[in-house]
């Protein structure tokens, strides 16, 4: 059995230093790795990345992240994924790793995806040159991960992306707004890979629990949607899929 | 005097893109002299901030900022999951 640690959207900058730090004392018995699901950042800019390393530094256990939109906001992000890199993140970017777990090897591909919508209600790539590059955006974002995905040989496979893969997790937000939030291209790459797991943030008032069209579990860790420090999902053993929560013991 | 959703376009709008707010989450309704603001952040400077940008694009309307400060609980217990195919 692995356990996953998750959450996102964190959005840490100076003045909320030491927000999420205090729950992460222990996690390393709670959680075999911690994913990060993106807008790490506030505002995306190199100090709040300072904030985001040492809040995640020295837990004891991999920490894997993906990047979201507001961390693109400064135009940083390339500064921003070396400096968390530097800190010992792993942070994926239409990639993947491999991490010997003691329950079993764990691969996780991700990166932070983009929008376009779900069946039905979504953009094509179809007409003027914007709409094309923006649906084209996202399609290759998740070929890319699609492929990250396949390429992992590992015991259990993860997607860890920031915009979300279906629009079961969007529940709450207004279905208006549903196509910024996702494209099931998210979904499919995880599918075409067999994913176990797929791992999402930027729905902030979206619901925690989904499925893939392939019957993938997919789970919203946005921290507004947590109000937890984080989740952690257990992979390897049956079990029922989105129990209850129940108080820690 | 301007439609109500134009007001709250315009404070959404300014909240989407000034520095100092960068929400992207809070809803804002405006009806004739009142404007409100609901939806999470992650602070309670940030919830500050968030009523100021607002109230500097709405002179003379009254903001009433319904925002709340996020909670960060400790982690529960951890959900199974059933293994896939
Ligand atoms: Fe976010
Ligand atoms: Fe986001």
């Amino acid at each position: 059995m692995i356990r996953v640690a998750a959450v996102g959207d964190v959005h840490l900058a100076p003045d909320i230093r030491g927000r999420i730090r205090p729950h992460l004392a222990g996690i390393g018995e709670q959680a075999d790795v911690l994913l990060l699901a993106g807008d790490l950042t506030q505002h995306g800019t190199v100090p709040e990345a300072e904030v985001v390393a040492g809040e995640f530094a020295d837990l004891g256990i991999p920490v894997v992240a993906v990047l979201g939109n507001h961390d693109y906001q400064c135009d940083s992000e390339r500064q921003i994924t070396d400096l968390l890199r530097q800190s010992g993140m792993t942070v994926l970017d239409g990639t993947g790793v491999e991490l010997d777990l003691p329950g079993g090897r764990l691969g996780v591909a991700g990166g932070k995806g983009f929008g376009g919508g779900f069946p039905h209600r979504c953009a094509s790539e179809f007409g003027e040159p914007q709409m094309k590059a923006f649906v084209r955006h996202s399609r290759l974002l998740a070929e890319g991960i699609g492929k990250a995905l396949r390429d992992l040989s590992a015991d259990f496979r993860v997607a860890l992306t920031h915009y979300s893969p279906v629009a079961e997790t969007l529940a709450g937000e207004p279905p208006e707004i549903y196509p910024f939030l996702g494209s099931y291209f998210l979904a499919e790459a995880a599918d075409s890979a067999n994913a176990d797991l797929c791992i999402h943030g930027h729905a902030h008032a979206g619901s925690e629990c989904g499925t893939t069209p392939g019957g993938a579990p997919v789970r919203n860790v946005a921290q507004p949607v947590l109000k937890r420090a984080y989740a952690v999902y257990c992979l390897g053993e049956p079990g029922s899929q989105c129990a209850e929560p129940q108080p820690a013991g | 005097m301007k439609e109500d959703a134009y007001v709250a376009g315009q404070i959404e709008r300014a909240l989407h893109g000034d520095p100092r707010t960068h929400e992207l989450g809070i809803r804002v309704e405006a009806d004739g002299d009142d404007v409100v603001l609901r939806g999470q952040v992650a602070s309670e400077e940030r919830r500050r901030r968030v009523a100021q940008v607002a109230g500097e694009q709405a002179p003379g309307l009254t903001v009433r900022n319904e925002v709340s400060v996020t909670e960060v609980l400790p982690p529960e217990q951890p959900e199974v999951l059933e293994a896939s195919s």
